[in-house]
């Protein structure tokens, strides 16, 4: 059992990442971009750091070893 | 004498088709290896949740094709066409069956039977401990080359193209949303796959029409295109890093998973395409020249220099790594090897044969690109526009058998091959860094009885994984100048892991030869069909890099030479010392 703390920070990682990368699209459908040339925009930011997050979040959210898994190995 | 795509579209499926039923299954799984359904895999006798987990057939199916179908099957061809279409693609035919698929099928095979060891540590088994440590050395090093090449190809592909880098980051939450619906959420692998493939679709849309900026506009030309660059190669860097150190189960088996439909659409739209357009003649020639200017501008002979160019598409190196390393690791049955490694190889055959070389033979000199794409013939282009151009023409004239726009429809068929080819590129990446992490792991073993907690904080998963990414990204990053002209960093480094990769191939069919021989006692002519593609094998690629050392090295610039050129001397000394444990193996072996 993951521990819950870990759990906890996994969630608001997943919950983050989420709500950046959506946010994130949002804006480049509007803009028709995300990011701009020449510099490095907030959104490009929260796109890769969304990314990250949603990389991340669900691996800690969940724990490591899925269910599916342990009843295959028992059988 | 016209050629026409439907003939060389049904001589490929049949020649695979054949090798699979014929050599694949009645040779290699049922004389030589013996498969047995009963015998249980070292994913479920060393289940560990991490890397140890057993994978459902098809999942691994595309796990293990995606990540052996990095650019290599697509780049190598491409240059290769220099020769004409004939040369390439009997190579492409040959290295298959005869080499590739044996080498990925035996690589698999022999790892499972030894618990999931690594094609490294094998050849413990069969050439001794010192052979064992001097292949992990010899296989880390390729593995930061690839690692370090991948991340500059990819960077600047992301860089060049920020469509391509929406689309990475969709797609790689997709497929996690993948794994997490089969493994956690209990939905079964048809819907989730539906319902992944429809979100990925959505994704292509989005990202065909937004790109992802990080300071450098290619429409425009505004901005730092190096620091972009730059910048890219530290993102994907820490990706990497992330990517490597989650369970398999989490994100590499879904998104491979993913990849494979993805490559099973760019293959058979590639197919479909051939065969819609099948009237359509080769405007290519079959044969230009034995010997034209290719590498470092040298007259290159076709034999010995061929592996050098094309590499994944016949035969790689890396392929033993992935089969021994992340593979056979999550294999659930001995009877899945066979469409793994040896339909894997094939399909990545296909990509070659039918998706690269097909596709530039019939755009090679065509009325609709000249003038506009290319003055004379398509050979004008670079390797990676020679690809795109020649898949998006060939794909938008079948599409315009449907009374579509040839010219609307060839944007969106040329970006669809650049988005492929950027995705295959993502995850070689991060599955040689996990490679890479594991032949670490291995190289310190024998430090665990002596010093455990040492060997503890040596092999620590993160550790390990940092270490490779950091050497990685060291080489990754600067930008080289080449004849005046800055470019990227895989330049230098390109040329270093190919070479090495292919010499890691002759050694693991070596390796794997032995194994045959010595540990599963084949004899007469069935041993000989491994023995000899082996020893050809190895006796093409030493030619060639020596050839390479002699020929091409010294007109290379400063850093080329010192880079490049220490790394393939080096390589070829462990490879001779290789060679040297293998024939008292095979002595001993009587």
């Amino acid at each position: 059992m993951a521990n819950p703390a870990v759990k906890a920070i996994g969630a608001i990682i997943t919950i983050l990442g989420i709500i950046f990368l959506l946010y994130v699209f949002y804006l480049g459908a509007v803009n028709g971009a995300i990011g701009e040339a020449g510099k490095l925009k907030t959104d490009a930011w929260l796109a890769l750091a969304g990314w990250f997050f949603i990389l991340i979040g669900p691996a800690l959210w969940a724990g490591e070893t899925p269910v599916a898994i342990k009843e295959k190995l028992k059988r | 004498m016209a050629v026409y795509a439907i003939e060389i579209v049904l001589a490929v499926l049949i020649i695979y088709g054949l090798a699979y039923v014929f050599y694949g299954r009645k040779i290699l799984q049922e004389r030589i290896v013996q498969a047995d359904a009963s015998r249980a895999t070292p994913a479920f006798t060393k289940f560990d949740g991490v890397d140890y987990v057993p994978a459902n057939k098809y999942v691994l199916y595309g796990h293990h094709f995606a990540s052996i179908a990095g650019a290599g099957p697509i780049v190598g061809p491409a240059i290769a066409m220099a020769y004409g279409w004939a040369l390439p693609l009997i190579w492409v035919l040959f290295g298959n069956v005869f080499l590739g698929a044996v080498h990925d099928y035996l690589s698999v095979m022999a790892s499972v039977r030894y618990g999931g060891l690594s094609v490294m540590s094998i050849s413990e088994n069969v050439m001794g401990r010192k052979a064992r440590y001097i292949f992990l050395v010899y296989v880390y090093a390729a593995l930061i080359l690839v690692i370090a090449a991948f991340a500059s190809v990819a960077a600047i592909i992301y860089t060049k193209n920020p469509k391509a880098a929406t689309l990475a980051i969709i797609y790689m939450p997709v497929a996690l949303l993948l794994g997490v619906m089969i493994y956690r959420l209990g939905i079964g692998v048809k819907p989730a796959t539906v319902i992944a493939i429809i979100l990925a679709i959505a994704g292509f849309y989005y990202a065909y029409k937004i790109p992802l900026l990080l300071g450098y506009d290619p429409v425009s030309g505004t901005g730092d295109l190096w620091g972009t660059y730059h910048l890219w190669v530290i993102v994907l860097s820490l990706y990497a890093f992330i990517a490597a150190s989650l369970p398999v189960w989490y994100l590499l088996q879904p998104r491979d998973y993913l990849n494979a439909y993805l490559l099973w659409f760019f293959v058979a739209f590639a197919a479909v395409g051939a065969l819609l357009v099948g009237n359509l003649q080769f405007t290519g020639d079959a044969y230009t020249s034995f010997s034209p200017k290719l590498l470092g501008g040298h007259p290159t002979p076709f034999w010995p220099a061929i592996p050098l160019i094309i590499a994944c598409g016949a035969l790689s190196g890396f392929h033993s790594v992935v089969g021994s390393g992340t593979t056979s690791k999550q294999l659930s049955s001995e009877m899945d090897a066979l469409l793994i490694g040896y339909g894997g190889m094939l399909t990545e055959g296909a990509v070659s044969s039918l998706a690269v070389i097909m596709p530039i033979s019939l755009a090679w000199s065509v009325p609709e690109l000249t003038g506009t794409v290319y003055q004379t013939n398509i050979l004008e282009l670079d390797k990676v526009s020679r690809f795109v151009v020649g898949y998006g023409y060939m794909t938008a004239k079948a599409l315009e058998k449907f009374g579509l726009d040839f010219n609307n429809v060839f944007t969106i068929t040329k970006l669809f091959a650049a988005i492929a080819l950027a995705t295959f590129i993502l995850t070689t990446l991060d599955t040689a860094t996990r490679l890479a992490r594991f032949s670490w792991q291995e190289m310190f073993d024998w430090l665990q009885p002596k010093n455990p907690g040492l060997y503890k904080l040596f092999t620590n998963r993160f550790v390990a994984t940092f270490l490779a990414v950091l050497i990685g990204w060291a080489l990754a990053y600067p930008t080289v100048t080449i004849g005046g002209k800055t470019q990227a960093a895989y330049n230098v480094v390109w040329p270093a892991f190919a070479g090495t990769n292919q010499l890691l191939a002759a050694l693991a069919l070596l390796t794997t030869a032995l194994w045959v021989y010595a540990v599963l006692k084949v004899r007469g002519k069935v041993s000989w069909l491994i023995q000899v593609p082996a020893w050809f094998l190895w006796i093409t690629v030493t030619i060639a890099l020596i050839w390479w050392t002699v020929v091409v090295l010294p007109g290379l610039p400063t850093v080329q030479k010192v880079g490049a050129g220490s790394i393939v001397i080096i390589s070829l000394a462990l490879d001779f010392l290789l060679i040297y444990y293998f024939v008292k193996g095979l002595k001993s072996a009587g």
